[in-house]
């Protein structure tokens, strides 16, 4: 059984991803990856996670739904599964109770947010709104229900991922080449690789590129915001090509204006910093919108798929 | 059925299921044989009624780890595949381990057999260590012995990563009798020197054919290991009174308890001290321990295919105390973070009970 040490998805299963074998548009994938994603980072933030093991169980989100289908399976359920389970991996485990009222909580936000009339802006669930959230008894059947869903999904992912579960991270190679680049003290730019390393685990490059192409990618895109000049061809030191680099800034930079998300500082954070903008606005939240209804299940994906081949796709 | 489910089924169709060989906590051992070439193999059955939350750890870690590792002296992973929610680890047939060799008062070691032995742990140590990976499970028990001979470590359902310097680690590892004083005393932060010291007491288990230290409880582990080796003092382990759990055991003289294992010549005692140290900084790593005399002088070992073998078939046997009471209780840095029932909130990881925004 050799195994490669960080297993890559096949330009195969890239071009003709299983979700778009079952009617499911690109775009509505992306979406529903980002969705996942950011699900899986404000979990882990919120239970004190460290960065790793929210990275590991994002990449293993992605490469997931490179063998499995939106169709099959919805993404709520596989994002808290994948996050489950690298929190075993990672050696950093949190109890199955706080993992799953974290996530009842952020399921709550999110349909506090849906519920609001579409032809307004958002209006986040601040203190001052009529936002509320109560935690589940002790015995309440939903604990039951959520941990039946995980421990369903975790012997999934294993299975389908063919019980390989070995996620090298770009994060020490980032430091190292910033070192070799004489880079690591100069303002800012660690901070900002380290941010779009993070932003782009919403982007499915984790499955699709090595994490010393990953690194490269978060170098050349902060040092060119940050009107750095690096000598030409910088990243051949790094075994990167100019080719792949590039498609991971430009997967990023999509990421950043399709969400209407402001440039890397600081992480992301479930669309409340959005462009003050004018019609753009709108379209950025029906895609939240969208995106957010369809995480909900497999049968909301599959109604959607429904709706639009009877012509009526208007969510 | 899709590309994912086909291949699953595929694998375990590779694979021919026999009897029953061994019973542990969390997983059954069967015998099995490859269908395509009658090679036989060790079928490894995790047990799903034991599943309290989701998939057990130890056999993730199993999982994992032995998919990174390919070593002789490691024990080889060929295949993973699961039949409804149980997953089932392929691994290569070993036929018999160091435990039942040590038992079998038939067999008489030389010197040469019992330097094979270590030489082949180590082999194998190094490169667990050298992959950044500590074993934290050591035991004779999980040497496994092929019938060619060949010792190879098993069990790594409670070996992890320790490349991160400044992780928390849980000190509830190691079966008792194997643990170093510094786990016993509640360290936290502690590195490969463990698995030396588990390494050093197999090592004099080997020669005496007892096991060592064989503590009752965690604190009369370190009577026992201290009666045998004398207190320890602020000079031969320094900080070792700052550690969580430290308590006074008795003060014990400082005997040359090494002569109980002159047998092993001067090289060989030398070795064991050093393993031994209670100093784990002080302690020899697993390379150096390679380069040491005692594998370079005379007698030479014994080629693994010459070690004497126990001549009764693997069976069925009962397993150490540790062992059938489960695994030590895992605890790592969340402390308690496994266990359903805990139900008051840790210190450090408030998750709020209720949020209340209005």
């Amino acid at each position: 059984m050799a195994h490669a040490p960080h297993p890559l998805a096949t330009l195969e299963q890239i071009i003709k991803t299983p979700s778009s074998e079952d009617g499911i548009p690109s775009e509505v994938e992306a979406d529903l990856r980002a969705a996942g994603c950011m699900l899986i980072q404000e979990a882990g933030v919120m239970l004190s996670l460290p960065q790793s093991t929210m990275a590991t169980a994002q990449v293993i989100f992605h490469r997931f739904y490179y063998v499995s289908s939106l169709y099959s399976f919805g993404v709520n359920d596989i994002s808290i599964s994948s996050l489950f389970l690298s929190t075993k991996l990672c050696e950093t485990p949190v109890r199955l109770r706080d993992l799953i009222n974290t996530y009842l909580f952020l399921l709550a936000r999110i349909q506090y947010l849906l519920n609001q009339p579409s032809n307004q802006p958002f209006r986040p669930a601040l203190p001052s709104s009529n936002f509320r959230f109560d935690v589940p008894s002790f015995h309440d059947e939903i604990f039951w229900e959520w941990k039946d869903v995980i421990t369903a999904n975790e012997m999934q992912i294993l299975k389908r991922l063919g019980f390989n579960m070995q996620v090298d991270l770009p994060y020490n190679h980032m430091i190292n080449y910033l070192k070799i680049l004489d880079l690591v003290f100069e303002d800012e730019v660690a901070q900002m690789c380290w941010s779009i390393l993070n932003d782009m685990l919403l982007t499915p490059m984790y499955a699709i590129h090595p994490p010393h192409t990953l690194a490269c990618a978060s170098i050349l895109l902060s040092t060119r915001l940050l009107r750095i000049p690096l000598p030409e061809g910088w990243y051949i030191l790094f075994d990167a090509t100019y080719d792949d680099t590039w498609s991971c800034c430009g997967h990023v930079m999509k990421l950043y204006n399709d969400w209407g998300l402001e440039s890397p500082r600081g992480s992301v954070t479930l669309g409340f910093t959005m462009n003050n903008g004018d019609k753009g606005q709108n379209v950025q939240e029906n895609k939240w919108r969208r995106a957010w209804v369809l995480a909900q299940s497999r049968k909301a994906v599959r109604r959607w798929i429904d709706e639009r081949d009877k012509g009526q796709n208007s969510v | 059925m899709d590309l994912a489910v086909r291949e699953n089924s595929q694998r375990a169709a590779r694979w021919e299921k026999g009897v029953k060989v061994g019973e542990g906590t969390f997983a059954n051992v069967y015998k099995g044989i490859e269908r395509s070439t009658g090679r036989k193999v060790a079928i490894k059955k995790i047990k799903a009624g034991e599943m309290k939350d989701g998939l057990d750890m130890t056999a993730l870690r199993e999982v994992k780890f032995l998919q990174e590792l390919h070593h002789p002296n490691i024990i080889a992973l060929l295949d993973v595949f699961s039949v409804k929610q149980n997953i089932n680890l392929v691994l290569e047939f070993l036929d018999t381990d160091l435990e039942a060799v040590i038992r079998d008062k038939a067999l008489i070691f030389q010197n040469a057999d019992i330097k094979s032995w270590i030489a082949m742990s180590l082999r194998g140590l190094e490169y667990i260590h050298r992959n950044g990976v500590l074993h934290r499970d050591l035991k004779p028990n999980n040497l496994l012995i092929a019938s060619n001979g060949e010792l190879k470590i098993a069990d790594f359902g409670l070996a992890r990563e320790f490349g991160d310097a400044g992780s928390k680690m849980t000190c509830q590892v190691i079966t008792r009798w194997y643990r170093p004083p510094e786990l016993l005393f509640g360290s936290r932060f502690y590195s490969t020197a463990v698995d030396m010291w588990s390494i050093g007491t197999i090592f004099v288990e080997l020669i005496l054919r007892v096991p060592f230290l064989s503590g009752e409880t965690d604190i009369d582990q370190l009577k026992k290991t201290f009666h045998a080796m004398g207190t320890p003092t602020e000079q031969d382990w320094p900080g070792h009174t700052k550690l969580p759990d430290y308590h006074e055991i008795g003060s014990y003289p400082k005997n040359p308890w090494w002569n109980m294992i002159s047998s092993i010549g001067k090289e060989g005692q030398d070795l064991v001290k050093d393993m031994l140290k209670y100093d784990p900084v002080a302690r020899v790593s697993a390379r150096k321990a390679l380069e040491h005399r005692f594998f370079s002088s005379y007698p030479r070992p014994t080629p693994p295919a010459s070690l004497p073998k126990p001549l009764a078939e693997l069976r069925p046997r009962a397993l150490a105390p540790d062992e059938t009471q489960g695994k030590p209780a895992l605890k790592s840095s969340g402390s308690g973070a496994m266990k359903r029932k805990a139900e008051s909130p840790q210190p450090g990881r408030n998750v709020a009970r209720k949020l209340v925004f209005a």
